[in-house]
This record gives structure tokens, C-alpha cells and sequence, in this order.
């Protein structure tokens, strides 16, 4: 009885396959619980991936039935692009903790910001563009079921991948190993 | 939708945090990412205007410190843009229980239905 409700309704979105699915969810994951990076630079990471999955036609149909140009929209998204790169680049620096210890004049560090701000201020805070696409690619296709997994929210707040993919092990008392002690 | 609901709900989660430890600049930052989720899910056009004054804010909030008078303006563009996103996680929570998805039609009053079946073990 309900199944090919359910069917008919899976059949009309877009399938996106399952590495892409869990790469967008974990870029997704990085997006909310963002603390140390540039706000809409995941997001960005995410909305190139769906692109080559949904694929250029795809988009252009759909924005013909809004009255708007794809190639206009890939255009400006292409400066946004660039943009938050340049901007990643200074804050990447300010973020690094080895980085400070290196370079211990403060000169350094205050030029470095003052050009990440400067980077920083020419990318608006409104992103009609970028989050339109965004939501209409999620709203025609199978992703939109899915789960954000709750690693993915931690990634940057454990300060790295490698931490939150190899725990340390815990250690006991109990000598494991058959090493023969030479007095 | 249900992925956009939890990013909307992180995201507001982390802006009120952010304000309480006075780290305006990302709160504000997480807000208005809200704020444009919010716009696409109701397809509603951004006003030119606005996004030419919010554009010169942001930048003057960025480039100079923190003022006083910057701020009281910002705050004032926060109190209306909240209740857009609010309306918009309404219209997200309508569509959610509308599609069958989510709320199945088995779990309706009076349905007769087998739970589980036990393979017989010889």
C-alpha cells in the first residue's frame, strides 16, 4: 500500500551516488560546526561536488524555467570562488599554531590579518547566488533524506581529521609484551 | 528538507553562542548563513538595496573595530531577518509532515499491520 507511493515519489529526484553523498555530508558537517575556517568556503567545496554530479544540463533547465542564464550564475560563482580562496590562504596562516611559534614578530601576524580582512570584507554576507543553487539541487534529490553523521559536526572542533579517525588507544597496566629483559 | 532544518538549527545554535561570548563577527557570520537558507527555501528575491547597505556594513564591521553605532545597526537588521528564517522553519516542518516519507501512512488509527514474523526452527 505504501511502498510505490514512496517509489513514485523517489523516482522523480536526482540520484547522487553514495561517495559523493557521504563527502557533501561530512563537508556539510564541517559547514555547521564551523569555529576555525571561512564560513561559506565548505559550502562552497559541497555545491561544486553536487554540480558535476547533477551535471550542467540538468542546471540550465532548471534556470531557464526561472527566467535566469546558467552560465551567468557560473560566472559569478566563479569570483565568489576565487575570492574565498584568497581569503582561506591569509586565514590559514592565522590559524596555524606553528605558524606563530615560527614567526615570533608581531609584525607578521597583523600584516597577515590586516590583507585577510581586506580579502575578507569584499565577500558579502548575503549569497542569494551561491544558496539558491544550493537548496534547489538538495530539494530535487535523494540527499535531502539523509543524515548529517554526528563525527562530522566534531571534525573541527577535535582539531583535525586524524584525531577523530585514529583514537589513541587506551593504555593499561598489564605488560602485553614478550620482550626478555636483559640485566 | 530535513538536512537544511539541522543546518538551520546548528547554525543558530552556534550564532547564540558566539553573542554570548561577545565574538560578534562570527555570530553575525552564522546568522545571515541562516538567513540565506531561508531565502532560497522561500524563494523570496533579496532587496538590492539592502544587500548594497548590508555589503558596506559588513565591510566597515570588518575593515575599522567594532563600533558602537555599527553595531546598534546590525542588530537592528538581526530582529527583522529573525523572523524570516522563523517563518521559513515553519514552511520546512509543514513539509516535512506532509510527505509520506517521514509520517507513514500504516502508523494511521484503525490500520491492521504485522509486526514481526518468527521463521519456524526445526
Amino acid at each position: 500500500m505504501l511502498t510505490p507511493q514512496i517509489n513514485m515519489e523517489k523516482n522523480k529526484l536526482l540520484k547522487i551516488n553514495p561517495l559523493v553523498q557521504t563527502m557533501v555530508l561530512r563537508r556539510l558537517g564541517i559547514y555547521c560546526s564551523e569555529r576555525l575556517a571561512i564560513n561559506d568556503f565548505e559550502l562552497m567545496k559541497c555545491v561544486s561536488l553536487l554540480i558535476e554530479e547533477v551535471g550542467e544540463e540538468w542546471l540550465d533547465e532548471q534556470y531557464k524555467k526561472r527566467n535566469k542564464k546558467w552560465e551567468d550564475i557560473k560566472e559569478d560563482l566563479e569570483i565568489l570562488k576565487k575570492k574565498l580562496f584568497k581569503a582561506k590562504t591569509f586565514y590559514d596562516c592565522l590559524a596555524d599554531k606553528s605558524f606563530k611559534k615560527l614567526n615570533k614578530q608581531e609584525t607578521i601576524e597583523s600584516a597577515i590579518l590586516t590583507y585577510f580582512k581586506k580579502t575578507a570584507s569584499k565577500i558579502s554576507l548575503l549569497q542569494p547566488v551561491l544558496y539558491e543553487l544550493f537548496v534547489m539541487i538538495i530539494k530535487n534529490s535523494d540527499i535531502q533524506r539523509s543524515k548529517i553523521p554526528s563525527d562530522s559536526f566534531k571534525i573541527l572542533e577535535h582539531m583535525g581529521m586524524r584525531k577523530m579517525l585514529m583514537p589513541k588507544k587506551p593504555t593499561s597496566n598489564v605488560n602485553t609484551d614478550n620482550i626478555v629483559k636483559n640485566d | 528538507m530535513q538536512i537544511i532544518k539541522t543546518i538551520i538549527e546548528k547554525k543558530m545554535s552556534l550564532y547564540e553562542e558566539f553573542m554570548l561570548k561577545r565574538n560578534y563577527l562570527r555570530a553575525f557570520s552564522h546568522f545571515y548563513s541562516c538567513f540565506n537558507l531561508a531565502l532560497a527555501i522561500l524563494g523570496e528575491e533579496l532587496d538590492k538595496d539592502k544587500e548594497r547597505k548590508m555589503r558596506k556594513l559588513w565591510k566597515k564591521l570588518l575593515t575599522n573595530e567594532v563600533n558602537k553605532k555599527n553595531l546598534t545597526k546590525m542588530q537592528m537588521y538581526l530582529e527583522k531577518d529573525l523572523k524570516l528564517i522563523l517563518k521559513s522553519q515553519k514552511m520546512i516542518e509543514e513539509k516535512i509532515d506532509s510527505s509520506d516519507y517521514y509520517k507513514s501512512k500504516l502508523a494511521e488509527k484503525g490500520a491492521i499491520m504485522v509486526v514481526g514474523y518468527a521463521y519456524p526452527t526445526n
